[in-house]
């Protein structure tokens, strides 16, 4: 150590206990959290001892899963264990008024108080002013600190407008020790409102790269395999022992990121998709008509599962992975098992043709005896300019309920009666969000009511199929 | 604590609140005054307390309250008062609310020449008889005289920007008549005043009213109906009641009925009421009110033009009084000054107070009397009427100065005013390249644009909107200009 830090140290006694407690917490966090040493000392900096003045408030954001709930969590618990410190922690989306909020602050805060003292009643804040008065009520009790953190800071903005201000400066304020954590997936940016806000500290949690990324999936293979183990019956024992090494499992993480970290980052998917998909992994080894060590063909068993669980990640379906299941089969599957009455589906279809047809060409397309129509070169030219722009890749135009009916008409080859049950299934197609209402939801009966179709043309096509009728033939963009 | 905490059925937090005020934590006022005049008590007994077909005279119960009360206090000594009986005196008037004493008033013959001088600049004080609005005064004066005298009701609605001393003008008429009233001059009258702006709702009109004549507090609806009653049946030993209506335009609401009452009680034979309204604008009537409405106020009208710049000087002069704090050409400059800008007498009392004080921190003349020279008053005038946004452009960061520059850059290029942070951002960049200094990111440049909209020299919306939202700019680009400019000269 540089003699000048030793003096320095020397002389003032209590930096060095200071120093300590926020070791402590460091020591305790850093196991949790691997590749947060970081942040979390820069936390343990700013708001590790209770001694020390905290700063007004910090803004901790990143993405999502990048662990800003949980190390603050973590954080806030090791400080109520180890000092005397009071912290509250809440989720704004939870508090949809200010009351909520300001109470829950109040009655974490109070813990120990108000056993003590006033029992299980909560205390009471109905606003902003007997929020700070009852904080302030707080001097010289026995907590040295109070730590506050607000999951979903986002949320504030859209609360009473004097919310975000105050806990910005509650420390000011309250004349307390007191310390206001906002957590976010926003940067602090998007926060400023028209009268200003006080300064704020910004620890920006960025999303882990590859090697880190292993790292911490790595972490947890002495849980995953004891896990394995129980499930593994006598005779395969003796193999999956062998084979479940470190070495073995990073192997696997390194195969399964080279496919799946260009999809996502999100470590807790990883982390779900990848115990998922070591089970197929290891399914060759214990067979045994893998080698544990033969890398290249473990990978040309595991090519396959992975790039089919790459298709279902974000969707959290547990399925067997062993079966490939295309996009196609699924609508197709979808619109198969959807059960629509007969004309329910020719009103779909009637619906998704006016939606993505112009009404300009109802008359070509469904009007038998339209008289000749010429081609003209104008129109030709401008098809094949716009062949981008096509109105099934623009998306659903409106239409009333007229042309919707008049077109059901001509795609329906026999006539059926304009009866209550067809304009029933109208709003029951309405109800079951296959259409949905544009404008004038309130005048449907006088006809100036807009509806959309808001389905896609796979599934009007094998809705088609279904009942027989060619949906391609019909679209202006295929013609 | 809380006074309320052992009521939990009572929720009104205001009385609490006056509760401190008068108790100072529990401490009881042993001696209830009574708030009312003698006068109106007698008009309050003759007309409303129900005992009155039983007794005659009207003075017995008072007078058996009075002697009353001071056993009644020292019981109460002995038991303090609960939150909730409290409430009830006040709500009845039987206490008065008081204000807390400081020990002693500083000594009157310590304070220097410019300290009087300063004392008597002060807006609160006025004088007996105003300058320069003897006119107005007589033209009220013979207007409520006449009134009083005739023993009919009436109205007038009085005008004027503020500051030309409306208010002052009216409340000294009606000093001058009470002072008539006590030499037996005049037939005796009832003084009410209300202000607009210091009721929540029009309707608290009537319980205002209701309470200056008895120093009861009931809801409106009741003291409506018993207004109502009063102003309606004729009674014998009626007076005639004076009514100040200040702020009227805030009576005014869509439905116009508590306006419209207190101008339809002077038109009842039975009621002798004289309403003087006051108000701002010289057309209110036929701008907001109602046609009924307009009716009833009638034609009898007075407008407070704005002071000259004589007239200020006259005003200011007659303040000081033959103390040589001023010298005249200082008074002057300030008449002149706000004369040309409002004609607003209290501006102009504010101007030459700031500028005694700043005489009084400058350095002593050789002569060593302190006196507010010419260049004290510019220096006030200079802080109370000359604008801070030079000098806020002036002082803000240089990226800001940068940001500033860009909006208006962006301005005179769409030539709309309202521009998109967007566009202000290649703005900058434009102007952070030319300048050679680095360039702030899109998030820091937002930073700067809400701090810069806190301190209103652009508009700015919610930072939400980040590149989509609009900026206008709330100084004029020539400021902005001359303000760098100068600067880097």
């Amino acid at each position: 150590m540089h003699p000048l830090n030793l003096a320095r140290n020397a002389g003032s006694w209590p930096q060095l206990i200071e120093s300590k407690q926020m070791e402590n917490i460091c020591a305790a966090l850093e196991p949790q959290f691997p590749c947060r040493e970081s942040a979390i000392s820069t936390l343990a900096e700013l708001i590790g001892d209770c001694n020390e003045t905290y700063p007004p408030a910090i803004y901790i954001y990143g993405h999502s899963g990048t662990g800003k709930t949980s190390l603050t969590k973590a954080f806030l618990q090791q400080c109520q264990q180890q000092q005397k410190v009071r912290t509250a922690q809440l989720n704004a989306i939870e508090c949809y008024t200010t009351k909520i909020l300001l109470e829950n602050i109040l009655d974490s805060l109070s813990q120990e108080h108000s056993e003590q003292q006033m029992g299980t009643e909560s205390l009471r804040a109905d606003n902003m002013l007997e929020f700070v008065e009852q904080l302030r009520r707080w001097h010289g009790s026995n907590a040295r600190g109070f730590l506050i953190a607000v999951d979903n800071a986002e949320r504030l903005r859209d609360m009473d407008a004097n919310v975000l201000p105050v806990l910005l400066r509650l420390q000011q304020l309250t004349g307390l020790n007191l310390c206001v954590l906002l957590l976010s997936q926003l940067p602090f940016e998007k926060y400023y409102n028209k009268t200003g806000l006080t300064e704020i500290i910004s620890l920006h949690l960025a999303q882990y790269n590859k090697a880190e990324t292993l790292r911490i999936l790595s972490s947890d293979f002495d849980q995953m395999r004891r896990q394995m183990l129980q499930q593994m019956k006598e005779d395969q024992l003796q193999l999956a022992e062998q084979a479940l090494t470190p070495d073995f499992y990073s192997n696997y993480l390194n195969l399964f990121l080279s496919v799946f970290y260009k999809a996502c980052r999100d470590v807790p998917e990883l982390q779900l998709t990848a115990r998922k998909c070591f089970a197929i992994y290891l399914q060759p080894v214990l067979d045994g008509s893998v080698e544990c060590t033969d890398v290249s063909r473990l990978w040309r068993h595991i090519a396959g599962p992975l790039r089919a669980a790459l298709t279902q990640i974000y969707m959290r379906i547990d399925k067997p992975l062993g079966e490939p299941a295309v996009e196609d089969q699924s609508v197709r599957k979808l619109a198969q098992s959807l059960e629509l009455p007969y004309y329910g589906k020719f009103l779909l279809i009637a619906a998704f043709l006016a939606s993505h047809n112009s009404a300009k060409q109802d008359k070509r397309l469904f009007v038998k005896h339209h008289g000749k129509q010429r081609k003209r070169m104008q129109t030709v030219n401008a098809r094949a300019k716009n062949v981008d722009k096509m109105s099934t890749t623009l998306g659903p135009k409106s239409f009333s309920i007229d042309r919707l009916l008049a077109i059901f008409y001509a795609i329906l080859d026999e006539k059926v009666g304009l009866t209550c049950n067809l304009l029933s299934q109208i709003s029951t197609l309405v109800h079951l969000k296959l259409l949905s209402f544009v404008s004038g939801e309130q005048n449907i009966m006088d006809g100036s009511a807009k509806l959309q179709c808001t389905v896609g043309l796979d599934f009007v096509v094998h809705i088609g199929k279904v009942v027989g009728f060619n949906v391609r033939q019909y679209l202006c963009d295929f013609m | 604590t809380r006074l309320a905490e052992g009521t939990p059925r009572r929720s009104i937090q205001l009385s609490n609140i006056v509760e401190q005020r008068i108790f100072n934590d529990n401490e009881i006022i042993s001696t209830p005054k009574r708030s009312r005049s003698k006068l109106a008590d007698e008009v309050v007994d003759a007309d409303y307390t129900p005992k009155k077909s039983s007794q005659k005279t009207p003075t017995r119960p008072r007078r058996s309250s009075t002697t009353k009360q001071p056993s009644a206090t020292k019981l109460k000594e002995q038991a303090p008062l609960t939150p909730s009986q409290k409430l009830k005196k006040i709500r009845s008037g039987e206490l008065s609310p008081s204000m807390e004493q400081r020990e002693q008033p500083v000594d009157e013959r310590r304070k220097s020449q410019l300290q009087l001088a300063r004392e008597q600049l002060h807006v609160s004080v006025v004088p007996k008889s105003l300058p320069c609005r003897e006119k107005e005064f007589d033209n009220i004066y013979s207007f409520l005289e006449g009134k009083i005298q005739d023993q009919c009701g009436g109205c007038m609605y009085v005008s004027g920007v503020p500051g030309t001393g409306k208010t002052a003008t009216v409340t000294g008429v009606i000093r001058t008549l009470q002072r008539l009233v006590e030499k037996d001059e005049l037939p005796a009258f009832d003084f009410l005043e209300i202000n607009g702006m210091r009721l929540t709702e029009p309707r608290q009109a009537y319980v205002q009213i209701y309470k200056q004549l008895t120093g009861k507090t009931v809801s409106w609806e009741h003291a409506h109906t018993l207004l109502e009653k009063r102003f309606t049946t004729p009674a014998p030993r009626r007076v005639t009641t004076v009514l100040l209506v200040d702020e009227l335009d805030i009576l005014c609401n869509r439905r116009q009925d508590v306006v419209y009452n207190l101008l339809d009680w002077p038109t009842k034979s039975a009621a002798r009421l004289v309403v003087v309204t006051i108000a701002n604008t010289m057309d209110l009537p036929e701008r907001l009110l109602m046609g009924k409405v307009t009716s009833r106020l009638g034609l009898t009208r007075l407008t407070f033009q704005p002071y000259t710049h004589k007239q200020l000087q006259e005003i200011v002069t007659a303040r000081l009084a033959g103390s040589e704090a001023f010298k005249g050409e200082a008074v002057q400059l300030v008449a002149r000054k706000v004369a040309a800008v409002s004609g607003d007498a209290r501006r102009a009392l504010d101007i030459c107070r700031r500028a005694t004080e700043i005489a009084d921190t400058a350095d002593a003349q050789p002569g060593g009397m302190k006196c507010v020279t010419m260049l004290h008053v510019q220096q006030a005038l200079a802080e109370m009427i000359a604008s801070a946004k030079v000098q806020a452009i002036k002082n803000c960061s240089r990226l800001e100065q940068i940001f500033l520059q860009a909006v208006a850059a962006e301005v005179t290029r769409t030539g709309v005013e309202e521009t998109t942070f967007m566009g202000v951002y290649t703005q900058i960049e434009t102007i952070a390249a030319f300048m050679g200094v680095a360039l702030p990111a899109p998030g820091r440049a937002l930073h700067l644009c809400s701090k810069l909209g806190a301190e209103r020299l652009i508009i700015s919306e919610h930072s939400r909107h980040d590149l989509y939202q609009k900026i206008l700019l709330n100084v004029s680009a020539d400021d902005i200009h001359y303000a760098l400019r100068v600067e880097s000269n």
